[in-house]
């Protein structure tokens, strides 16, 4: 409410001091051309007065003509990768600017406040959209792979339409884990990210910027915690239209096929599977079955690849997108419009509708700046899409997955997917067919689940839009303004799901004959209709004053705001019923001495209503210092190849509302509700938990250290170092309140002790040449470290004679334990009965010849959990890289970027679990399990023996914690720029022709199929992609 | 110019740090206080019915449609042991049970290791909770809160002498809620013999209050507590107490004696007697039954039908049946499983052996009724005993066997879905439908050796809904449910007089009473028609007795596996009884006849034979939490 007022108040400010407006001076009338050493014109450059005020950009022939006022001396002239000159007001000024490695006149978006990277002191990293654009991901996460340091990003899924990325800031700044947070155009969501992250797509945006350390995250307050990923999208460009059109058509595959065993290898699996149980040699298939399945020849013996059967090899996904941009000293616009087509990977055969899947995103911007009077200007951004996917029914999200894995689970011996038609000796039908075949003991087939179960179609609608106003009040003194917007953003989801049922039938018992029965109750039945709505929106009121103005060398900018948020959920989640609302408003300060000495100062102030009213509030200041050394005199007399020295030195706090408890966490819940054991007595009370009065939000105090070097203008290094550290974390400290308390441990109070750190380093080297007019090189990569620690969640540890009695205390987050395997025997399995004999008991379960060896670490003779050892390093890669580069030679360009990881386990024991799940799942990776045989002639063996039960070795254990290092080659690309002349002829100023590949190659030190350095096991893989794309520029 | 701009930055800090801070207060959450509550008469009667909310779920409610104790125990098998390895049954047999995996936990109960501790402590809590303010709670009627005081005392005592049967320990004596802010370090625990006492007194405030009735007589009250299970509490309490297990090497027997004989007195005294007559002769005496005589089918009428909420029951023992009924019995429980899903509980070889014959005699010598006392696989048969034929052992037993036991040539009508071939000569060839038939539990047929015969109900290893010993549940199966007509069983009955009187009959004993003790369990023996004990045995005679006709009158109500565990001495183990369990194995000769041979199902020990496991393990975080905060381990021994 006082937001609203505040502004009406602003407005009607700004009214009265423009009818106060004194005529303007006079103006001086400027033009010329920007160009580089080889006489090429630049454009996009931009030209600024003394008080960053954007005047000008230059045109595509590297022109520009102006006008400025009276009152100023001097204008700057700044492109990104050429060091900015700064020129005293003439009528005609011609620039050659001088090509600059270190991107020096870089502005660097923070969200709420910009500031030029040469006097950056903060630790932070930035991409272009333009780079981003590289990527063929239809996500906007998903471009950001390899390319931001200090960001990790995990791949979660592939399936189709489902493709996700999480983002990680330095790892976990907090014990609770949690993703990044995501600003664009100034507005923070935190809330669903992930979502508005998906609707923007990379053409929209000019750059993101990553905030890694305390500092920069300060004015963000208790959302500022886990970092933040700044989205900028871009803005009108004064000058003629310009239109650029990008036409894609992308092919994708899966970038691998998990082995599909035949029919006479799974026959072969079970019933070695059955022999390891003790169940003899024939248990299901006998010799001469398992023969006719080899032969191939029988139709009673069928190979039924699942795989080939229900999933296509190739999909396609198409992209257009426009943009226009143009505008006068007046109006400015930007304009884009983009449609993005997905198809799916199921191949389908229902008649009536087809469930595969499908997605169409269509998304349109409009960001215009109005200089409404020379002291007033406005802006308004209006973005909007929609999204509409289709999938298979019920299984809408994540279960494409589903249905995928489950093609694994088919055995091959399966006659398949229906059921034949069946004639009389007369030729007669007698049966008609067509029923979907599956097992007693698979419940739906992914045959059914595809053509039978109905479908699924989600449609998307969101809203997007910004308005602000500044005003310049320079008459009230040089380098005053004051501003505010109004964010808005709705999403609505609608879903028709369509389901219907089908009857199962199972193959009869005797191989001979091809007779099927029907298994269970269910019938084929119609189509049945479902519908159903979720919205969600964000309100956000911002105010704010601005003060920027040099004196001589001293240049100082600073900004003090206000925000009020609300986010309205109904999408149906826990807590949602209540709106979440917060404040922001912090006060930050930028000094640099000639470009020498550089200091800024933040300080946020927020409140969240997680918190109780008295503790709902927290400051979180920064500060950060750097010396610009490579701009000191005597540097850059004796040291003329040092290009860049600045070490800086960061401290901030910042701070975390994302606590893991419900909504209002600090009452008592106590409800009451139906549903009590006595009729008699009506409802009954529950009390689910119990707040914590006096809860605070929890600060984590960040601490970094950065160097950044510059040598003879080509190559640029950086390194940060980092520590984090939170000690009032938020935790249930219920390890040291005994159940016999009686209230449930998960119910109990939630308070602020809990003791958590985080560190690690960022190396970034870049190398970047023009090595003549027409041959450009750059090269560059980045390594991310990062480790953390639970130092303290009030943990009571085991008894003694556990080998290790904290499970969290002292391990990074995600710790998983389990069984050490004891391989001094050489393949750590037992491989005779004596071994089986002299080992320690196993207290869940007999061992079998060929089952894992387990380690007694406690020496107590028994296998149990107390044996139990951490697994692996938590549920991060430790160490994150990403290389590329770019070559250029005349027209053509040549880009790529690897990613990748290392210092990363990932387990796969549920391999063994899988085995027995259904009617046994078997791949390559059970083609090499251990059988006496085997072992006898001294055959390779990497895989415990196989079971149709739960065997011992499927408890989670080291012999499956894999090394999933992976380096990928994540983009490649090959672009060709028709000479102009050529464009000019087919009525465009540029063309260009790209071909494009992602996620070409990927080399890991998996050596089997049955397990992915990434993603979910049994999942979708990730897709490889290959594009063909026109860019043209009108 | 300064001053402007100092306004400015004020008005905005001003408007952000404080005027807004109010925007951020939560509108009404639709949450209430504790204080809320009991301001309230409606609220201060649901929080009562809160405490109402971990009435324990026994029978066949255990997980997974288990029979829990008594598949846990000497008295039965669970054929679930294969299919569902992962849960109670299979973690018993197979010894995997530990601290944090714990094996007892009830279908209400999902979250295993935990549900028993947790649950029945938190529910104490709220019976706590309420006590300190139903005094000053807003309520309108005076007899109601007399009437809730009474019962949460009352719930109180029922949790507590739940958590000593299964944990068999002490445990604090938790009279008001405690504190968020509570120091645990200072927290001691009471002795078993304390907690008894504890809820000895809990029942007698009960049972002092004017306006707890003795006896529920609205359907719509059902479940409430009475005065009468307050008695039943402290009778089968006060028996734990003095048993060797939790006695603590003191003798409260005539303290035990005395106490039951009081409650048993106050419970005839206000209407509660054994159930004697057959009331729904239409089924349980008709032919289809096949239940022998009058003894017989009021013993299996009695477990199959709910009793009923009157001031003039039909069934006039049960003293508190529990909410749910038995379930689908016909599909995961017992014969009628041989056509649905599961068949859970097998009676063993052991419990048939208890059953003695008509005459009275025991089969077996009961001070040690195996040769080698471990395996069991040769009886020491009772010399006395002229009836019992080992290769006709179904004739002339205990009426009570009949009404609690299939077992190979006893017949069932009810819809059978499987045609008889000519073959089946034993049988009666028919084909699918509502129909009797005769029950053929053997593994081989000799005439037909390749597959046991017919045998849909025959002896298997591994088959989830056949028997692994030979025998089926009878005793809580309708005689006419089946596939066709699925009877949910009756509600289970968690205290009834018989158990009382048997109690009674105990103590008495242990306490040097023998003749009260005597009129006690004859008065049992009678009911079915069985004859009295024979006069002049020694105490300990008498208490051999007295603890095989606890086996057979209680026989699959849950009471044994509880019952071997009191009896035994704390450093003691259930070697003797629980370790081999055995089957009959029956083969059918060419010439029709039968061989009757003992075996141990599936050829394994179980291992939850060992003294640990004479108390079920507190859950390991419980432990870990009370060492860290006291240095105490309560954890019981082996654990």
């Amino acid at each position: 409410m006082i937001y609203k007022k505040t502004i009406s108040i602003m407005l009607f400010f700004l009214m009265i001091m423009n009818l106060q407006l004194k005529a303007q001076g006079i103006r001086t009338e400027v033009s010329g051309t920007v160009t580089n050493k080889y006489g090429e014109p630049l454009s996009g450059a931009i030209i600024s007065s003394e008080n960053d005020k954007g005047l000008y950009i230059t045109d595509f022939n590297g022109k520009y003509s102006f006008t400025v006022e009276e009152n100023v001396s001097k204008i700057t002239f700044a492109l990104i990768g050429y060091k900015s000159q700064t020129k005293f007001v003439d009528k005609v000024i011609d620039v050659v600017l001088e090509e600059d490695a270190h991107a020096t006149s870089e502005n660097i978006n923070f969200g709420f406040t910009k500031q030029s990277r040469d006097v950056l002191s903060n630790a932070v990293s930035s991409v272009s959209g333009q780079t981003l654009g590289k990527s063929l991901m239809s996500r906007l996460q998903g471009t950001f792979s390899g390319r931001l340091s200090g960001l990790t990003t995990v791949e979660e899924t592939f399936q189709p339409l489902y493709e996700d990325v999480n983002m990680y800031i330095r790892g976990f700044s907090t014990y609770h884990g949690g993703t990044a947070g995501v600003v664009i155009d100034g507005i923070l969501y935190d809330n669903y990210s992930h979502d508005v992250l998906f609707r923007i797509s990379p053409e929209e945006v000019e750059s993101v910027t990553v905030l890694k350390d305390g500092a920069s995250q300060a004015l963000y307050g208790l959302r500022g915690g886990k970092g933040l990923i700044v989205i900028t999208t871009k803005r009108g460009i004064p000058g003629k239209l310009k239109v650029n059109v990008n036409i894609d058509e992308t092919i994708q595959e899966p970038s691998y096929k998990p082995y599909f065993i035949n029919s006479s290898t799974y026959a072969s699996l079970r019933n070695q599977a059955a022999y390891n149980d003790g169940l003899g040699k024939n248990y299901f298939f006998s010799d001469e079955q398992i023969e006719k399945f080899n032969s191939k020849d029988d139709p009673l013996y069928p190979n039924t690849n699942w795989y080939n059967m229900l999933m296509r090899n190739l999909s396609h996904q198409q992209r257009v997108a426009v943009d226009a941009t143009g505008g006068s000293d007046i109006v400015q616009y930007y304009a884009n419009v983009n449609m993005i087509h997905q198809g799916g990977f199921w191949h389908t055969d229902q008649k009536d509708y087809n469930a595969n899947n499908s997605m169409y995103r269509f998304n349109m911007r409009g960001n215009i700046d109005v200089k409404i009077t020379p002291y007033l200007s406005g802006y308004a951004n209006m973005a909007g899409n929609i999204i509409r996917r289709h999938d298979p029914a019920g299984v809408a999200g994540s279960g494409n997955d589903n249905i995928y894995s489950m093609l694994y689970y088919m055995p091959s011996t399966l006659y398949g997917p229906l059921t034949p038609t069946v004639y009389d000796a007369e030729g007669n039908v007698i049966d008609n067919g067509g029923e979907v075949i599956t097992t007693t003991k698979i419940g739906s087939s992914p045959y059914g689940m595809l053509n039978r179960s109905g479908y699924y179609t989600q449609t998307n609608t969101n809203i997007y839009s910004q308005a602000g106003l500044n005003l310049d009040m320079s008459f009230v003194t040089p380098g005053l303004s004051i501003g505010g917007n109004v964010g808005y953003l709705s999403y609505i989801t609608a879903v028709l799901t369509t389901t219907q049922d089908y009857a199962r039938y199972t193959r009869d018992d005797d191989w001979n004959s091809l007779s099927f029965t029907q298994h269970g109750t269910t019938q084929n039945t119609d189509l049945a209709y479902g519908k159903s709505t979720a919205l969600y929106g964000y309100l956000s009121y911002k105010g704010e004053v601005n003060y920027a103005r040099n004196f001589d060398l001293h240049h100082l900018k600073s900004n003090l705001f206000g925000i009020y948020q609300n986010f309205n959920d109904n999408t149906g989640n826990v807590g949602s019923q209540y709106d979440f609302k917060r404040i922001y408003s912090g006060l930050e300060v930028q000094y640099d001495y000639d470009k020498r000495y550089a200091v800024k100062f933040d300080l946020g102030y927020s409140g969240s209503d997680y918190f109780p009213s008295g503790h709902r509030f927290l400051w979180t200041p920064g500060v950060s210092v750097a010396w610009i050394a490579s701009n000191e005199a005597f540097v850059k007399e004796s040291l003329p190849w040092l290009s860049l020295a600045k070490p800086r030195l960061s401290y901030g706090i910042t701070g975390n509302d994302d606590i893991g408890l419900d909504r209002y966490g600090y009452l008592d819940q106590v409800k009451t509700s139906g549903g009590g054991k006595i009729g008699y007595l009506g409802y009954y009370t529950n009390e689910s938990s119990f707040g914590n009065s006096s809860l605070r939000p929890e600060e984590i105090k960040k601490y970094n250290i950065g160097l950044d070097l510059g040598f003879a203008n080509q190559l640029t290094l950086s390194v940060d170092f980092f520590k984090e550290k939170m000690d009032n974390g938020v935790f249930r400290s219920t390890s040291f309140i005994p159940s016999y308390q009686g209230i449930s441990l998960g119910a109990f109070p939630a308070i602020n002790f809990a003791e958590y750190e985080n560190k690690g380093y960022e190396i970034e080297l870049n190398y970047s040449k023009r090595i003549n007019k027409d041959m450009a090189l750059r090269i560059g990569g980045f390594l991310n470290y990062n480790k953390n620690i639970i130092k303290n969640i009030g943990e009571s540890p085991n008894e003694d004679d556990y080998a290790y009695p904290y499970r969290s205390e002292g391990f990074p987050y995600g710790q998983s334990f389990g069984y050490l395997v004891d391989y001094s025997n050489g393949n750590g399995m037992f491989n005779f009965q004596k071994e089986i004999e002299a080992s320690p008991e196993y207290s869940f379960g007999t061992p079998r010849l060929g089952d894992l060896k387990y380690q007694d670490l406690n020496g107590d003779n028994i296998i149990d959990e107390k044996d139990q050892a951490p697994i692996g390093n938590g549920s991060l890669p430790r160490y994150y890289f990403g290389f590329s580069g770019d070559f250029s030679y005349k027209n053509w360009e040549l880009s790529f970027l690897f990613q990748g990881v290392a210092d990363y386990y990932r387990n796969f024991t549920r391999l063994v679990s899988n085995e027995s799940i259904y009617d046994g799942r078997y791949s390559d990776s059970h083609l090499n399990a251990w059988t006496e045989e085997r072992w006898l002639n001294d055959e390779k063996i990497s895989y415990p023996a196989i079971s149709t039960s739960k065997s011992t070795s499927s408890e989670y254990n080291d012999y499956f914690n894999k090394d999933c290092s992976f380096i990928r080659l994540k983009n490649l690309e090959l672009a060709y720029t028709l000479p102009q002349s050529k464009a000019l002829k087919l009525g465009a100023k540029s063309i260009k022709i790209i071909l494009g590949g992602q996620n070409l190659f990927t080399i890991d030190k998996l050596k089997t199929r049955d397990m992915v350095v990434e993603g979910s096991y049994g999942a979708f893989p990730i897709y490889r992609m290959y594009r063909l794309g026109i860019r043209a520029q009108f | 110019m300064k001053k402007i701009k100092i306004i400015l930055y004020l008005g905005i800090l001003l408007c952000v740090g404080n005027a807004c801070s109010g925007e951020l207060d939560q509108a009404p959450s639709g949450k209430i206080s504790l204080e809320e509550v009991f301001k309230d008469n409606e609220k201060t009667m649901y929080y009562l019915n809160t405490c109402y909310r971990y009435i324990p779920v026994k029978g066949a409610r255990y997980f997974f449609w288990s029979r829990g104790p008594v598949c846990w125990s000497d008295e039965a098998w669970d054929a679930d042991d294969l299919d569902v390895n992962w849960a109670s049954s299979s973690l018993f047999y197979n010894g995997n049970a530990s601290a944090s995996s714990h094996p007892v936990w009830s279908v209400g109960g999902e979250d295993k290791a935990m549900s028993y501790w947790d649950h029945y402590f938190s529910v104490i809590r709220n019976c706590s909770v309420f006590l300190a303010n139903i005094e000053t709670a807003n309520v309108t009627n005076e007899a109601d809160r007399k009437r809730w005081t009474a019962e949460a005392h009352l719930l109180r005592a029922y949790y507590y002498s739940e958590l000593l049967r299964w944990f068999g320990c002490g445990l604090p004596i938790i009279k008001e809620a405690y504190e968020l802010s509570q120091d645990f370090s200072e927290v001691t625990r009471s002795s078993y013999y304390e907690v008894v006492k504890f809820i000895i007194e809990d029942c007698d405030i009960a049972l002092a209050n004017s306006e707890l009735p003795w006896r529920i007589s609205t359907s719509s009250e059902q479940l409430r507590v009475t005065k009468a299970l307050a008695e039943a509490i402290k009778a089968r309490m006060i028996l734990y107490s003095a048993s060797p297990l939790y006695n603590d090497g003191e003798n409260h027997w005539e303290e035990a004696y005395s106490i039951i004989k009081t409650s048993l007195a106050n419970l005839r005294a206000n209407g509660y007697e054994l159930y004697n007559k057959v009331n729904q002769p239409s089924t349980y005496s008709s032919a289809d039954a096949f239940l022998p005589n009058q003894y017989s089918q009021l013993f299996n009428e009695y477990f199959c039908t709910s009793a009923t909420y009157s001031t003039t029951p039909a069934d006039k023992e049960t003293i508190y049946q529990l909410e749910d009924g038995q379930g689908d019995l016909a599909n995961v429980d017992g014969i009628g499983a041989i056509l649905g899903y599961k068949t859970g509980t097998c009676p063993s070889q052991e419990l048939v052996d208890a059953f003695e014959t008509i005459d009275g005699k025991p089969i077996l010598d009961l001070s040690k009724p195996y040769v080698d006392e471990e395996t069991h696989l040769v009886p020491n048969y009772n010399t006395q005993n002229t009836l019992y034929d080992p290769q006709n052992p179904y004739e002339n037993r205990d009426p009570r066997f009949y009404a609690s036991i299939y077992y190979n040539g006893s017949k069932r009508k009810c819809g059978w879905t499987f045609d008889e071939t000519s073959t089946n000569y034993e049988n009666f060839p028919a084909s699918a439908g509502n129909r009797a038939r005769v029950i053929a539990t053997w593994a081989v047929d000799e005439n037909n050796p390749e597959n046991g015969g017919e045998s849909r109900t025959g002896l298997s290893a591994t088959a989830r809904n056949k028997t692994r010993t030979g025998y089926y549940q009878r005793k809580f199966l309708h005689p006419f449910s089946g596939n066709e007509n699925r009877l949910g069983g009756a509600r289970y009955k968690d205290f009834r007089l018989g158990e009382v009187v048997l109690s009674f009959a105990e103590a008495a004993a242990e306490a040097g009473h023998l003749s009260e003790a005597y009129t006690a369990v004859n008065e049992i023996r009678a009911r079915v028609g069985m004859p009295n004990l024979p006069e002049g045995l020694s105490k300990n005679e008498l208490i051999l007795r007295i603890h095989n006709e606890r086996r057979v009158e209680l026989a699959l109500e849950g009471h044994r596996y509880f019952d071997v565990r009191r009896w035994s001495d704390p450093s003691g183990n259930l070697n003797k009884t629980d370790r081999y369990v055995t089957a009959i194995y029956i083969t059918r000769k060419k010439d029709g006849t039968y061989k009757y041979e003992r075996s141990q199902v599936n050829g394994n020990e179980r291992k939850c034979y060992t003294n640990k496991y004479l108390k079920a393990a507190i859950p390991l975080n419980e432990v870990n939490s009370i060492i860290a905060i006291t240095g105490e381990n309560w954890q019981n021994t082996g654990w």
